[in-house]
């Protein structure tokens, strides 16, 4: 769906600045969510030399709030030393979050309510919590209600055994619980199993595809360095500065001894070609044609059109292909120059390379005659994608948009796609364009 | 009111209320409530005049921050012989006795600064109510103007809050905020400060039972009279480790508190006889050459705080970017974090950039530590700077402080480079130590921009800012710089640009007078003691050590070139950087530093090598006379300082002593350099110079300027 503006003043993509991703647990773990963002935001201020007291509002994506900065948009602001009077909000779209931040923003400023806006995205999926099972939550609340100290030591004693033994054996584990599907009891690996069995996607063929991300990952480290800010942090002896995930040393042999991780007895979805748990912010400046040229901002790219779509929860992994189909506006698939399409796991990405070159797919899925096209993979996720780079979920849709713009620039090429699939069965589109 | 006096000014009225009398003191076309003689004279005859039948009185203020800010300090110049200090203790006493012992019930509805005489007015009450206002806040700040609360503070205090509490207020002058106050019930009551006075008018009617700490076993202990030696010892021992047995208003306290402790209330709540005690104490203190430095110190402090030396507006300055991560360039941008600026930090290495994070994490750590930071606070602090090797971020900076190495070239070149990096109204200043600010001027578009903002190792320490005008800098540019230095919470003052500028051009002459000395045979041990004993922070061999011997080497080269040969560098200095012994930071200097939290005083270190004269000497080590090692290192200083007031280095004496106290921790209770020297006289100067002129030459000729300055104390 076309972004429809005035000529001369097309929504404009000024820049975008992430911090490196780092597996969870890992560099990062550190840093909590509004420190990552609060890097991303003042080095992308820095880097344009942009007045804070310019922003009109602070949109930032985050799918994991952590539960001690609600509105996290808020708290990472103020940290960043946003002016207080400037509002913020934090959207939620789960693993478009990040896209959802820049659309949002698009649409505030087509109605009218501004025209400088902070947006990104940032998780940290070290931080997500473990959560004591609901019967030691009882036992609990129960010692709270006790009053005097021997009150409060006769309920802490008369915990259950099983409730004891489940608070030490059964955590209920954040992370696990935020990748599976709430409606349909799927866990996200499970969708991708799906789509590999009802697209006919081999182990093998998996497989090739995460060497292949790791291998274009690891060749464009120095490349792109351009979207990534340094990030230092007590006691300071060192900066981060390149993401932790792509392996130089990765092989078939080693994706290949590596066991489904999902379905354990029958599945292809191992833990080498999905992509990895990962901490990681991006912030992006987004603004009007006319008043970047005001203000003397050099833009990137703007945003021609987008679209979210739904779908099955169960197939999740094909959102690219519902939400291009709408978002294209126009285009074929043959004008784009580059597509960032993440990689949630290689079998959802192989199955929608397969739903997009498909007349079929197109004609009993989609309503059209006619099938989106065939991608082109010299143009996909050159410089590597999240198999290898990693998901930092909340944040991932402002890197894809992020890394397109500046590959865009280096190619000096016109037209860029990112797109990726939601969980809970959704797909998010933006079509970026230069010049 | 007073029809008696009809032509003096009304500095109190009263109203009733219902039947409670509330007397408001309002002093005429002051900011500030000031007790003056003449406040207490009427407030004496108002107290006389209340209604018996009145259910109560309430003493509040008619000024919206402050209570009362203190006794009339400028009044106390005017007491000359002890007789004359205890009568005015005597009849404060009396003032405030007379409140205390009205037969109703008195509050003081507390709102902004209640400190000293108005802390004692209050505490003269039977209850006490403050607002949760920052300004409220409470002390007894009088030792630090080496005296003590005369106006029977120190009688009442204790009683009221604990012996413990009363001796760590007094002693150390803090001044607590309402909610503090009210934690150890030095009030009775804080509630919002618009409803102090209805708060007050309420306890009035109530009146419950006075407040007072509840004392749990131990506390009861320490506070019983058994405990007693004991806790006036510790509390002596505690406050003698900052006083170094410089300040007698210390003892005198601890005295007064262990004579009158135990005597029993007479009249108005206190005992007669220590009342007397706390006046001949005030008496003698208050006449002491330390109290009245201090006092002079404190005017003169005051002064600075509004010393304006430029017509035009600052420039609003919002956030920062500082140029060279060293341990200065770290040290500013924490100083701009902590006052809530955005600083971003460049330098051409990423090493440099991480010390300077370190640096400043580590002073936000040591105030999280200290408890002066809570963690959120340092967080943000944290959060404020923003580091990197180019210069994005500079376009949005409205100040460039400069601090890369001090080498002219250098100097030269960044600031060329960083000039066309940030927009044309920024200002840009340089944190050089004493070279010549026009010299660098000459690369700018826009020198007018520029100045000299010099700050002092540690700046997290030091609270003196040198503000260096170019012939170029502009009026505005100098305003700017004042306000950005008071904003961090520095006192500015300006100098001249000229080598070493104010501070270092004194202290130089001092550390290679110290290092000759040593050449000569003098023990280094003896020469650092002396100082010391004088009251310096530190030995002038310690503080070599402590900045780095071959940094001092080169200002003091610096010098050398611009000053000629009586600030001829001693051959020791260059050998021990040679030798790469440097001092603290290399592990060893003059003394050996322990590295592992070893909190040892360090020791000589036996590698600097032995003097020639030292060598024939049988010990190689000589204690030298303490009186001729005194005499050089601060007549040198002394005759620098005269000869910077000759050249027009700063404008004003007033600029030295403040330069030399906060600047070097030149000993507060001398009153100042120049102050010091005032109290040799211009005689004496001239007798105690010229043996070490005919021994030493032209660097102990006395400065001209001195004859005019000291000429009435000329002895």
């Amino acid at each position: 769906m076309l972004v429809k503006t005035a000529p001369g003043n097309r929504i404009a993509l000024v820049d975008g600045v992430r911090t490196p991703w780092a597996k969870a647990g890992t560099v990062l773990k550190d840093l909590d969510a509004v420190t990552l963002a609060r890097h991303a935001m003042r080095a992308l201020l820095d880097r344009g030399g942009v007045d804070v007291e310019l922003i009109d509002e602070v949109i930032f994506g985050c799918v994991g709030q952590p539960v001690d900065a609600q509105n996290i948009a808020r708290v990472a602001a103020i940290m960043t030393g946003i002016p207080q009077r400037v509002p913020a909000m934090t959207v939620h779209r789960n693993c478009a979050s990040g896209f959802e931040s820049i659309t949002t923003a698009a649409e505030r400023i087509l109605s009218g309510r501004g025209e400088v806006y902070l947006v990104g995205g940032t998780e940290s999926m070290s931080n997500y919590p473990l959560m004591y099972p609901q019967s030691a939550i009882e036992w609990f609340s129960e010692v709270a209600r006790a009053k005097g100290l021997w009150a409060k030591i006769r309920a802490y004693l008369r915990i259950p055994p099983s409730t004891l033994i489940a608070m030490l054996t059964k955590p209920r584990i954040g992370v696990m619980l935020g990748l599976t599907d709430y409606s349909c009891a799927t866990s996200m690996g499970m969708t991708a199993e799906r789509l590999a069995v009802e697209f006919g996607i081999s182990r093998r063929e998996q497989d090739e595809f995460a060497l292949e991300s790791h291998r274009r990952a690891v060749a464009s480290a120095a490349r792109i360095t351009s979207e990534i800010t340094p990030v230092a942090f007590s006691p300071y002896k060192e900066f981060i500065a390149t993401d932790n995930g792509p392996r130089a040393n990765q092989t078939m042999e080693a994706l290949a001894s590596l066991k489904p991780y999902f379905d354990r007895s029958a599945g292809t979805v191992t833990v080498g070609n999905a992509c990895p748990i990962t901490d990681g912010a991006c912030a992006l400046l987004v603004t009007t044609e006319a008043r970047a040229k005001a203000e003397g901002w050099k833009v990137k790219g703007y945003l021609r059109s987008y679209a979210y779509a739904g779908l099955d929860p169960e197939r999740m992994g094909l959102g690219p292909v519902f939400a291009t189909a709408k978002a294209l506006a126009g285009l074929s698939l043959g004008d784009i120059d580059l597509i960032e399409l993440n990689e949630a796991f290689a079998a959802q990405v192989l199955a929608c390379e397969r739903a997009f070159a498909s007349k079929i797919f197109a004609q009993r899925e989609l309503g059209r005659t006619i099938s989106i096209g065939e991608v082109d993979r010299a143009k996909l996720n050159v410089n590597g994608g999240a198999i290898a780079l990693g998901h930092p979920v909340g944040a991932t849709g402002a890197r894809l948009v992020t890394t397109l713009l500046d590959e865009l620039a280096r190619r000096n090429a016109k037209f860029g796609l990112a797109t990726l699939c939601i969980g809970g069965g959704q797909g998010g589109a933006l079509v970026i364009e230069r010049e | 009111m007073n029809k008696n006096t009809p032509e003096a000014p009304v500095y109190w009225r009263s109203e009733m209320n219902e039947d409670i009398a509330i007397l408001i003191f309002d002093c005429p076309g002051k900011k500030q409530n000031v007790l003056s003689t003449d406040a207490m004279v009427q407030l004496d005859q108002l107290l006389d005049q209340i209604p018996r039948d009145a259910s109560g009185v309430v003493i509040a203020s008619g000024k919206e921050t402050s209570f009362v800010a203190g006794a009339d300090i400028s009044e106390i110049a005017g007491i000359t012989t002890p007789e004359i200090a205890r009568y005015k203790a005597h009849q404060g006493q009396a003032v405030f006795n007379k409140l205390a012992s009205l037969p109703m019930p008195t509050v003081a509805a507390i709102n902004g600064f209640c400190l000293g005489g108005g802390c004692e007015l209050a505490l003269a009450c039977t209850y006490r109510v403050a607002g949760l206002d920052a300004k409220t806040l409470m002390g007894l700040p009088e030792t630090k103007l080496g005296i003590l609360p005369g106006f029977g503070g120190t009688q009442r205090l204790p009683k009221i809050v604990g012996i413990r509490k009363a001796l760590e207020l007094i002693l150390s002058g803090r001044l607590v905020d309402a909610r503090g106050a009210f934690r150890m019930r030095l009030v009775d009551r804080v509630c919002s400060p618009l409803l102090v006075l209805q708060e007050a008018i309420e306890i009035l009617r109530r009146r419950p039972a006075p407040a007072r700490p509840r004392f749990g076993l131990i506390e009861r202990i320490i506070e019983s009279s058994f405990f007693r030696s004991k806790l006036l010892g510790k509390a002596l021992e505690e406050a003698e480790k900052k006083a170094k047995g410089f300040y007698p208003a210390i003892p005198a306290v601890i005295d007064v508190f262990r004579r009158t402790l135990d005597l029993p209330a007479t009249d108005g709540n206190v005992s007669a006889e220590g009342l007397k005690i706390e006046a001949d104490a005030f008496a003698k203190l208050v006449l002491t050459d330390v109290s009245e430095n201090l006092r002079f110190l404190f005017f003169l402090d005051d002064d600075q705080k509004k010393y304006a030396p430029y017509k035009s507006a600052p420039a609003n300055v919002r956030s920062a970017a500082v140029l060279g991560a060293g341990v200065m360039g770290g040290g500013i941008a924490w100083a701009f974090s902590s006052k809530e600026m955005p600083v971003r930090v460049k330098d051409i290495r990423a090493e440099a950039l991480l010390s300077a994070l370190s640096k400043a994490d580590e002073v936000y750590r040591g105030d999280v530590k200290r408890r002066k930071a809570t963690e959120i606070a340092a967080k943000r602090g944290m959060s404020r700077i923003s580091v990197g090797l180019d210069y994005a971020g500079f376009r949005r900076a409205d100040m460039v402080v400069e601090a890369v190495l001090e080498r002219m070239e250098v100097k030269k070149h960044v600031l060329a480079e960083v000039e066309s990096e940030v927009r044309v109204e920024t200002v840009i200043a340089t944190n050089t130590s004493g070279l010549s600010i026009d010299e660098m001027a000459t690369v700018l578009k826009r020198p007018e921009k520029f100045g000299g903002l010099h700050f002092f190792n540690p700046v997290h320490r030091m609270p003196l800012v040198e503000i260096i005008r170019g012939k170029a800098t502009s009026d505005q540019t100098v305003a700017t710089l004042f306000a950005v230095a008071r904003s961090l919470g520095k006192t500015p003052i300006l100098v001249k640009d000229s080598p070493g500028f104010l501070v270092n051009r004194i202290l130089i002459p001092y550390m290679l007078e110290a290092a000759r000395m040593y050449e000569e045979g003098i023990a280094i041990g003896a020469i650092d003691r002396v100082a010391r004993t004088f009251g310096m922070p530190m030995g002038p061999f310690e503080l070599a050590d402590e900045v780095g011997i071959d940094v001092g080497l080169h200002v003091a080269e610096h010098l050398e070139r611009s000053f000629g040969s009586r600030m001829a560098v001693p051959e020791i200095l260059r050998t021990l950087v040679h030798t790469g012994l440097l001092g603290k930071k290399s592990g060893s200097g003059f003394y050996i530093h322990a590295k592992n939290g070893d909190k040892d005083r360090p020791r000589l270190n036996p590698a600097v090598p032995r003097p020639s004269s030292a060598a024939q000497q049988e010990t190689g080590e000589d204690g030298g006379n303490t009186h001729d090692i005194e005499n050089r290192l601060f007549l040198t200083m002394l005759l620098e300082a005269g000869r910077c007031l000759e050249d027009g280095i700063v404008d004003r004496g007033e600029d030295i002593e403040i330069g030399m106290i906060y600047g070097t921790g030149f000993p507060p209770h001398r009153g100042g350099l120049l102050r010091w020297g005032s109290r040799i006289g211009y005689q004496n100067l001239i007798k105690r110079a010229a043996p070490l002129r005919e021994r030493f030459g032209d660097r102990y000729v006395v400065p001209e300027v001195f004859k005019m300055l000291y000429s009435e104390n000329g002895g």
